[in-house]
């Protein structure tokens, strides 16, 4: 039967069609409407505290339902964009990088807790004192709150213990040392290092980033790009010259196609033993006991040039400023800075921990390998500074421009000297507008 | 004389040997990728990170477990299903008639037209997302089915009506004329005569169509939030933000490539003949 049939459609035939449709169409709203219900919906990451979230934390939260949708670090960011500018309140909570997290409270897309506290009735107790210091300063923006950290991360060494131990070397504490150590360990078989140059966020705060943060003097609320006047500084000194020859020197340890490597390639390629070392953020790091050398690797603070100070980020909650549920969003925010909800996730599998008390706790640093890390910045005197840019409402163009400068000094299409001059000029324009 | 038929067969046949054991190296290659990202999905993360690989395992279904009962899979793929099929079907039925039009009619500025139709085609998708957001907030059917619909079917339709506008031209005119004279109408001449004709071509455009609608991962993830999420979404996740979950990856692979292979499958009989319709066309 069809278009030019002499037949006419039957009556049968057109209530069988009908009733398929509806059929169909039924399935497919019942599914949808399964997932509705009064809840606090999360944009949320892929990672395993983000799981978490909507797993454990949702099972023990009895204030509301929690849901959230699962994205991809890159699709979070544009999502995210799309979302809050638009004034869309699909979501209630968003997590977001403490690299990104600026653009939200500055152009009011995100609502400040200290609002919406004030505004309640019977406002819940924010205990920011059982959460680490280093972590609740990103979500503070014109002397208000916005929101609370989610994990806490900062760069570190992970090295293989066998490969060090056979190659007679102590746990590299300098650049001259991890040099020495890449250059002996490097073999046809295992690449001595990786650097991720195929990763804006991986080399620039990663790779360059760390180890500019050790070369000069920086006070813990400065994150050695901008200072709080928002001049260029990451090469007052010629340090942003001296980082990128830091680099340079390890590049021939690398493994090959190192220019397309980003977090997953390098974090990969450590699992499967195809590297001996590699320094970048702690959250990176969380599959290597996944895998086939697992109790093989070691994790401690990133080595260091003249001062030890490194980099300590993370990822952060905010309040959709267009949320319906935003009292309800404030209360799940006290709840998790009791500590429970830290407590679940780790408890999940994240090792990159915000709560105070796990972090002082040498059973959970034994079981959560990378967080030897933070234990180590108090033998080691370490002391916390900012992730560069974060001051900046474009942040990600900021960090872009500086990327693409150090990663063309890097594989040598500029002199170092030249390369920092270029990426002065570019982040000034940036920052003009 | 016997030496040299003696000589010039084993010449032959080492020639033939050569050339199937370059056809089969070349399959080997090209389906070695195929190969692992079957065996990989039924791989533990230790046994997927192994280096050197190994190829014999014990196969776990952890994989497949994890991706349907927690990462909502299934949910993925009915919305897959259901988007894709009726978006492909749309943009099938009105770009075939579209392409009819403008092969068989003396429309005026039809090259214009089809140039605009096919302009669609030219804008990079990120540069609508905005603007599509807003239309979706303001019609209510953003995280719809309706709006990736509308939006798959849109994005398929220039590209059927070009290549079907070629098949189409490719079918003489005096075919569908000899049934008007034996009394058919336009229409029942295009249903009865050109319609089975084109169905080679029909069937490469529909594949097409499908597959770039099926593994569409942008629009699909800006576009929609926990209702009507497509699997390339869920497929996506399995690369964490600063790792690769191997034999997730490759499990959500597994779930995406089998409805693609099984409709170039059940089509492969038209496939052939539509992708080499007019290659030998003087």
């Amino acid at each position: 039967m069809g278009l030019t049939s002499n037949h006419p459609v039957s009556r049968r035939m057109f209530m069988k069609q009908t009733a398929a449709l509806a059929s169909v169409l039924a399935a497919y709203r019942a599914t949808g409407a399964m997932a509705q219900g009064a809840s606090l919906n999360i944009l949320n990451s892929n990672t395993i505290w983000a799981e978490a979230l909507t797993a454990g934390v949702a099972a023990e939260y009895k204030g509301a339902g929690l849901v959230g949708e699962a994205n991809p670090y890159e699709a979070h960011y544009e999502k995210m964009l799309i979302e809050l500018s638009q004034g869309s309140s699909t979501f209630d909570l968003v997590t977001t990088d403490n690299l990104w997290i600026v653009q939200p409270m500055a152009n009011g897309w995100a609502a400040a807790l200290d609002d919406i506290m004030a505004a309640m009735t019977e406002a819940p107790q924010m205990m920011l004192e059982n959460l680490a210091q280093a972590s609740v300063g990103y979500q503070q923006f014109n002397g208000k709150r916005y929101g609370i950290p989610m994990v806490m991360t900062t760069p570190i060494l992970a090295y293989r213990k066998d490969l060090l131990e056979a190659a007679g070397l102590d746990v590299p504490k300098t650049w001259d040392d991890y040099r020495e150590a890449a250059a002996k360990m490097h073999s046809a078989e295992v690449a001595g290092n990786v650097l991720l140059l195929g990763g804006q966020d991986a080399h620039a705060s990663g790779d360059w980033g760390s180890r500019l943060m050790g070369m000069t003097k920086i006070e813990p609320h400065n994150d050695g790009v901008l200072d709080e006047n928002r001049n260029v500084v990451f090469n007052s000194e010629g340090q942003g010259v001296k980082a990128i020859n830091r680099l340079k020197e390890v590049l021939p340890y690398c493994p090959a196609g190192v220019e397309g490597f980003d977090y997953p390639e390098g974090s990969s390629i450590m699992q499967q033993g195809g590297a001996a070392m590699i320094i970048t953020w702690s959250d990176v790091l969380l599959g290597l006991e996944d895998g086939p050398h697992k109790g093989k690797f070691g994790y401690t603070v990133s080595p260091t040039e003249q001062y030890e100070q490194q980099m300590v980020g993370g990822w952060s909650m905010l309040v959709n400023n267009a949320s319906a549920n935003k009292e309800e969003a404030a209360k799940f925010m006290a709840w998790m800075t009791e500590g429970r909800g830290y407590e679940i996730m780790r408890e999940a599998g994240e090792s990159s921990l915000c709560l105070q008390r796990d972090i002082d706790n040498p059973e959970v640093v034994a079981k959560a390998p990378t967080l030897q890390a933070f234990a180590d910045f108090k033998t080691r005197g370490t002391s916390p500074v900012a992730i560069p840019p974060y001051r900046e409402v474009n942040a990600v163009e900021v960090q872009r421009v500086i990327y693409e400068e150090v990663l063309a000094g890097v594989n040598g299409r500029k002199e170092a000297e030249q390369a920092m001059a270029d990426a002065e000029a570019r982040v000034k324009e940036v920052l003009a507008g | 004389m016997s030496a040299t038929l003696a000589r010039h067969k084993a010449r032959e046949r080492r020639r033939a040997v050569t050339l199937w054991l370059l056809a089969v190296s070349v399959t080997v290659f090209f389906f070695f990728p195929v190969y692992w990202m079957f065996s990989s999905a039924f791989k533990t993360d230790e046994v997927s990170s192994t280096f050197p690989p190994v190829f014999t395992f014990a196969p776990s279904m952890d994989n497949f477990v994890h991706l349907f009962l927690e990462a909502e899979a299934g949910k993925a793929l009915w919305n897959s299903f259901f988007i894709v099929t009726i978006a492909t079907l749309l943009a099938m039925i009105a770009g075939t008639m579209a392409a009819y039009a403008l092969a068989r009619f003396d429309i005026k500025g039809k090259n214009a037209m089809a140039i605009e139709i096919l302009s669609v085609r030219m804008l990079p998708p990120i540069v609508s997302v905005i603007p599509l957001f807003m239309i979706a907030r303001w019609l209510g059917i953003f995280d719809t089915p309706w709006l990736l619909i509308a939006v798959y079917t849109l994005s398929g339709l220039p590209f059927v009506v070009w290549i079907m506008r070629v098949f189409i031209q490719d079918i003489p005119q005096s075919v569908e004329e000899a049934a008007m004279i034996d009394g058919c109408g336009r229409i029942e001449a295009f249903w009865r005569v050109t319609l089975p004709l084109l169905l080679p071509g029909l069937a490469a455009t529909m594949v097409i169509v499908f597959m770039f609608a099926w593994n569409e991962f942008l629009l699909a993830s800006l576009l929609t939030s926990s209702d009507a999420k497509t699997l390339p979404v869920i497929a996506a996740n399995a690369i964490k933000p600063k790792a690769i979950a191997f034999g997730l990856a490759c499990a959500a692979g597994v779930i995406m490539s089998m409805p693609v292979i099984v409709l170039v499958l059940m089509m492969q009989k038209y496939l052939v003949q539509g992708l080499t319709l007019g290659a030998v066309k003087g």
